[in-house]
């Protein structure tokens, strides 16, 4: 079931009189319950491509649509708040608070019916991810850089929604923990029914997902 | 988790930027909280000493403005007529109003009361004329009836020849009210060809006591330096038309005596008032003085009691110009300090707000969270500073009064109105107002502090608030 739809997206930089065009017409579409990833080398704009399906910037064309309704009619910060959430690659949790904490931000933010109690929530889904109890209560910088993603994924699980953006989320982790991740995302996918779109510049990390696309010269084909 | 709840963690959980903050507005605070304990004060004194001095008012010539006046001028100069100060007294902002005329009465009889003075050929007393029956002076408190009675209307009306005398004068002279006083209105001439003076012509007058006074005059010489002015224990309150009668008698002998002088019969008519209007309200003098204007002829101006705080409050009112100064220069470089402040801790948080931003929060929602950690901090530093800003305020307040002592003491220009004549009944001193100065912890105090610390803590967070509308997160983030 398609939820997210891209049509004729165009993305450059303009510095000075020099054009630089990262993606170039892109047409595809992603459906619920399937792992995704977006392969490239380093500077082809699987970043920008993902910041724009998540609604952080504004492409200079082209319509991304969710549930066939343009992302920018529902407006940005509303999609951002009720139907996407994102894994950054350097996790980027609020360093003061304790991993439960991170993880109750979005359900505060979010319009997304969420259970009341909200902690005990937090605390399964930090538990779901791996995460005991009493490192849930830890301030996130004692934490190590697995357990900071993992905190990370549970805070994009927080708000209940139905798409997950990944940006090389396993780039600082070693090989057992990315596949860890690799199998949450998964199990994400298949066993809840969300869309998780990763970008990645591992060939290894792409061949375990469901669906694969290649990123060059700002063109979007399926990965064989 | 809302962003109430993270600006509480936030304040608690970062701890020391929390007190990097609060000292800074604790600083900040102490100097507002200082020049508005001492602003206070100021103001305070003026609305003691302007209501201690009451609301009168006084009609006088501006001899500033008939500096330059030819001599047809002068000629045709109007004084001001009983009917003038009636139309004034009118006013709906006068209370009650009174008119005076002097003359001064020669008494062979009569010793006036100076404790220094030796036994003198000639004694004139000043009488007083007037018009309002319980007599001013009586009125406004400076000074009290000790016996007998005021005048009543009947004897203003038909200008009775009865008298108030005061107690030291009475004591002297062993008067008691119902004893009559007798003075010798009389003209001298100087004759040229003998080369003395003569009297020409003498009148006696009898006036019956029928009240004592004792007028409220500080007789402490050190305080007077050295000087005390015995005129208010020698003065006669007297019916204006006593006062009218004998002045015109007086003009007539020189008529008589001097036929070539140049006084005209007019002359005899004319009657030298000084109108005295007490008013309902203090704040209503700008008013009253407006419209009393407009029965004047523009060459007079009203004085007002309240003018004689003016002229005695040097040093307060530099102290409360000075602490106007320092607040308004305070709330700037709080304004400057604060911004820069937050603004630098701002971009330390720069990770979270992108977060926050990136997960859908509102950035009114953004500003709210840090506007109210800003506040919070703001709110404890200016409390603490309620109270040692007070102590500030004190200490540095005598330092300031020195200030001036020694600008007024180098400088040519003191007190603009030290001479001027102006109305003066309580006799307020520099030193009068300097004593009721004093630095308060008021609820006035403690608002407008309040207002004016968290007014510009909020002014502060314009520029911290225009940092965080310009935060794109796709470049904080990605």
């Amino acid at each position: 079931m398609e939820i997210i739809r891209v049509e004729n997206l165009n993305y450059y930089y303009q510095d000075g009189e020099t054009i630089r065009t990262i993606l170039k017409d892109l047409t595809v579409s992603f459906e619920k319950g399937k792992f995704y990833t977006i392969l490239g080398p380093s500077g082809c704009g699987k970043t920008t491509f993902l910041s724009l399906l998540a609604a952080l910037d504004e492409p200079k064309s082209g319509t991304i649509y969710y549930n066939d309704k343009d992302i920018k009619a529902i407006g940005y910060e509303k999609y951002r708040r009720n139907m996407i959430s994102i894994i950054f690659q350097s996790y980027n949790l609020v360093p003061y608070m304790t991993a439960v904490e991170n993880v109750m931000i979005p359900m505060a933010i979010t319009e997304n019916e969420i259970p009341k109690n909200s902690k005990e929530v937090a605390y399964n889904l930090l538990d779901y991810i791996g995460l005991t109890k009493s490192k849930a209560n830890r301030v996130v910088n004692k934490l190590s850089g697995g357990e900071q993603q993992r905190v990370a994924i549970a805070r994009s699980l927080a708000s209940n929604v139905d798409i997950i953006f990944a940006d090389e989320p396993t780039g600082n982790l070693d090989q057992e923990l990315e596949n860890e991740i690799i199998g949450v995302f998964k199990d994400l996918a298949h066993h809840h029914n969300k869309c998780v779109i990763m970008v990645t510049h591992s060939k290894e990390i792409a061949d375990m997902s469901d669906v694969s696309y290649q990123l060059r010269k700002g063109v979007l084909s399926h990965n064989e | 988790m809302n962003f109430m709840k993270r600006a509480f963690l936030s304040l608690i959980r970062r701890k020391g930027k929390s007190l990097i903050l609060l000292v800074i507005i604790f600083i900040l605070s102490n100097v507002m909280a200082g020049s508005i304990a001492i602003g206070q004060a100021s103001r305070n004194v003026e609305k003691t000493m302007k209501q201690q001095l009451g609301a009168n008012a006084t009609v006088e010539m501006d001899w500033e403005k008939m500096q330059n006046w030819t001599e047809e001028q002068w000629q045709n100069i109007q004084y001001v007529t009983p009917s003038m100060a009636d139309q004034i007294g009118a006013l709906p902002y006068v209370k009650y109003y009174d008119y005076n005329s002097e003359a001064y009465i020669n008494s062979t009889t009569l010793k006036m009361y100076d404790p220094n003075m030796m036994d003198q050929q000639y004694n004139y007393f000043p009488l007083r004329g007037v018009n309002y029956a319980p007599v001013l002076d009586i009125a406004n408190g400076t000074a009290d009836l000790v016996e007998g009675r005021v005048f009543s209307d009947e004897d203003i009306a038909k200008a009775n020849y009865v008298v108030l005398i005061s107690d030291k004068l009475a004591e002297q002279n062993n008067l008691f009210v119902g004893d009559i006083v007798m003075l010798n209105n009389e003209i001298r001439i100087w004759d040229q060809a003998t080369n003395q003076e003569s009297v020409f012509a003498t009148r006696d007058i009898a006036l019956e006591i029928i009240g004592i006074f004792s007028p409220k005059v500080n007789t402490n010489q050190e305080e007077n330096g050295g000087w005390i002015d015995y005129t208010p224990f020698n003065r006669m309150y007297v019916p204006n038309g006593v006062v009218h009668a004998e002045n015109r008698w007086m003009t007539e002998q020189y008529m008589i005596a001097y036929p070539d002088s140049g006084i005209t019969p007019d002359q005899l008519e004319r009657v030298y008032i000084n109108p005295v209007f007490v008013l309902n309200n203090p704040e209503e003098v700008e008013s009253f003085r407006t419209e009393a204007m407009t029965y004047l002829p523009d060459y007079y101006k009203v004085n007002v009691s309240s003018d004689a705080y003016d002229s005695v409050a040097g040093p307060i009112k530099f102290i409360g110009s000075l602490s106007n100064t320092i607040l308004y220069v305070a709330i700037g470089a709080t304004i400057l300090i604060l911004s820069l402040v937050v603004i630098l801790f701002l971009r330390d948080r720069k990770h979270e707000l992108g977060i926050y931003l990136s997960l859908g929060e509102s950035k009114s929602k953004v500003m709210a969270q840090i506007l109210i950690e800003v506040v919070a901090i703001a709110v404890l530093g200016i409390t603490l500073s309620l109270f040692t800003g007070n102590s500030i305020a004190e200490a540095t307040s005598q330092s300031m009064m020195d200030l001036r002592a020694g600008i007024e003491g180098d400088g040519p220009d003191g007190p603009i109105y030290r001479d001027s004549m102006i109305y003066n009944p309580g006799g307020i001193t520099e030193e009068d107002v300097m004593e009721a100065y004093s630095i308060e912890f008021s609820w006035d105090y403690v608002l407008i502090l309040y207002g004016v610390g968290v007014g510009t803590v909020l002014l502060s967070s314009i520029a911290p608030m225009i940092y965080i509308l310009r935060l794109k997160p796709k470049k904080i983030m990605m």
